[in-house]
């Protein structure tokens, strides 16, 4: 689904990421776990087009992206979240989430027209999703107003309504209540089952391995070790990194 | 039968409230910075007087080609700001109405320069003051119609993302400078037709017109009336041109309702500014 390929991105001369490569593989969860600052939500934003890479390829289903457009790879199925939420506050729970669903809403003549209405099916997307992360009773509620925890939400549903084919979370339970965490863990795992294809960011160790299939560590911005759960947990390299119980 | 005084209040609101109209969709519902908004409406106004006078073009011609330059000066506008965001993006807007006024100023072949272009006619369908203070209350109807249409749509959907977090909107698939390319032509032209519509009412224009004393006024009635809120536009404007009546009741001198208003202004903005930032009927604060 998708391949890093040797990936090297620079800020100011510094090597955030150096020379890192590793794949996503079709319905699976992978974990890209690390301490601060070792290159993670770094390589998010180059595979999602938000940074330009310095060195390197990536390859999403076969094709290289790697000079594409942010716009252009969401377009082509890869559809992601931020660490804080992004949202349009103006606008409210159900516009948020429209926009995920939305076709040819950048044509002016056609909108002007009505010839790009959303359809039964998008209604009902909609309403399902909203009804799995909670936010069923809130259409009407402006984004602003919502709790960080449902804003959190309201991202993550906002990507899963998004067409795609890959979706990238980026520290989905930073800042979250044990109870929504909880609840995210039997989502992923859900979804996973459901087919997604998921690269997932995340601090939280525990998170991570107990909903990824493959776990790529990252330190320094270079890979460290790429493996199962079990093999990452026990590597005594990555255990210097860390102190795990 | 209303009086010519109040009539002429109501072309004057009328033709300043389309343009704050165009103003409050690029920047309340696009949140794009545009602060060359000034120089559109001189293009407009400049456009259809040197159409129909100096070339002698039929009305419909100068009304057109009005629409068509602000059009197009907008679109110079969005490929300059392309690269930019936040200050610098108002920045850059700014120093266009300044360019659009230095080259007015000095192309005098074409607008007189100084000089500017007298006996600009109007259209005989509308030539007495009541005809055109209904032509342009209907056009200020008709412009607000449309752009509430637009807000509606789907498309207005992704202006309001975009206002909101451009990037969120980008990894949504929306191709956010196409939006904003959009947004700023049909606002330039939409200022053209006020500007047009400014041109044959007063009869004379010149580069002084089309400069800062009038953007800030734009900018502050869109600020006042509220960003979001298109109503809200023409009020921040219609409380800008009914400023002199409260004054009558104060004894003040005539001669300086001018000065005085300006103040008043002003000061209005910076109440509001201060205790109600969204604007009387406005919606949203910006990000920048």
């Amino acid at each position: 689904m998708l391949e890093v390929q040797h990936l090297t991105k620079l800020f100011d001369g510094i090597k955030a990421v150096d020379d890192c490569s590793f794949s996503v593989a079709q319905g699976k969860i992978t974990a890209l776990i690390g301490p601060n600052g070792a290159g993670k939500t770094t390589i998010l934003n180059c595979i999602s087009g938000i940074e330009r890479i310095d060195k390197g390829n990536i390859l999403y289903e076969h094709q290289d992206v790697s000079h594409w457009r942010d716009y252009e790879r969401a377009e082509a199925g890869i559809a992601r979240t931020f660490q804080l939420p992004r949202i349009f506050k103006n606008l409210t729970v159900y516009e948020n989430v429209s926009l995920s669903v939305h076709d040819r809403d950048q044509d002016l003549i056609p909108s002007f027209f009505g010839f790009n209405r959303l359809k039964e099916e998008d209604e009902k997307k909609i309403a399902n999703t909203l009804a799995h992360v909670k936010l069923s009773d809130m259409g009407d509620t402006v984004a602003q107003e919502l709790s960080y925890g449902q804003q959190k939400l309201l991202s993550l549903a906002r990507a899963l309504l998004q067409p795609h084919r890959l979706l990238m979370l980026d520290e989905p339970v930073a800042g979250v209540n044990p109870a929504l965490r909880q609840e995210f863990v039997t989502l992923f795992k859900r979804l996973r089952d459901e087919g997604e294809t998921m690269l997932v960011v995340e601090h939280d160790m525990d998170f991570a391995m107990e909903i990824a299939d493959w776990v790529v560590v990252m330190n320094e911005g270079k890979v460290l070790k790429k493996g199962t759960p079990v093999e990452v947990r026990n590597d005594r390299e990555v255990l210097k990194v860390y102190s795990w119980k | 039968m209303l009086s010519p005084y109040i009539l002429n209040l109501i072309v004057l609101i009328a033709i300043y409230g389309i343009l704050a109209m165009a103003l409050s969709f690029v920047i309340g519902h696009g949140g794009v910075l545009q602060f060359g908004h000034v120089a559109l409406f001189g293009v407009g106004a400049y456009a259809s007087a040197i159409l129909t006078t100096t070339y002698s073009f039929s009305f419909s011609i100068g009304f057109l080609g009005a629409m068509a330059f602000g059009g197009i000066g907008a679109c110079m506008l969005g490929m300059l700001i392309r690269r930019v965001r936040g200050d610098f993006m108002a920045l850059t807007t700014f120093f266009f109405a300044f360019a659009f006024y230095a080259l007015v100023l000095n192309v005098p072949e074409l607008t007189r320069g100084a000089l500017g272009i007298p006996a600009i006619a109007r259209p005989s369908i509308v030539m007495s003051l009541p005809s055109y203070a209904i032509a342009s209350v209907v056009t200020l109807v008709v412009v607000y119609l449309l752009l509430t249409r637009i807000l509606h749509s789907p498309f207005g959907l992704v202006m309001g993302a975009m206002r909101d977090d451009e990037l969120g909107a980008r990894v949504l698939g929306k191709n956010t400078a196409h939006v904003q390319r959009v947004a700023l032509v049909l606002s330039g032209m939409i200022a053209g037709l006020a500007g047009a519509l400014y041109a044959h009412y007063i009869g004379f224009i010149d580069p002084s017109s089309f400069y800062l004393g009038d953007l800030v006024i734009i900018v502050a009635a869109v600020v006042i009336g509220g960003l979001g809120s298109l109503p809200g536009s023409v009020i921040g404007i219609a409380i800008y041109f009914l400023i002199p009546e409260v004054l009558r009741f104060i004894n003040i001198p005539t001669e300086t309702f001018g000065a005085v208003r300006q103040i008043i202004f002003i000061t209005v903005l910076l109440l509001i500014i201060l205790v109600r930032p969204k604007g009387i009927l406005g919606k949203v604060l910006l990000d920048t």
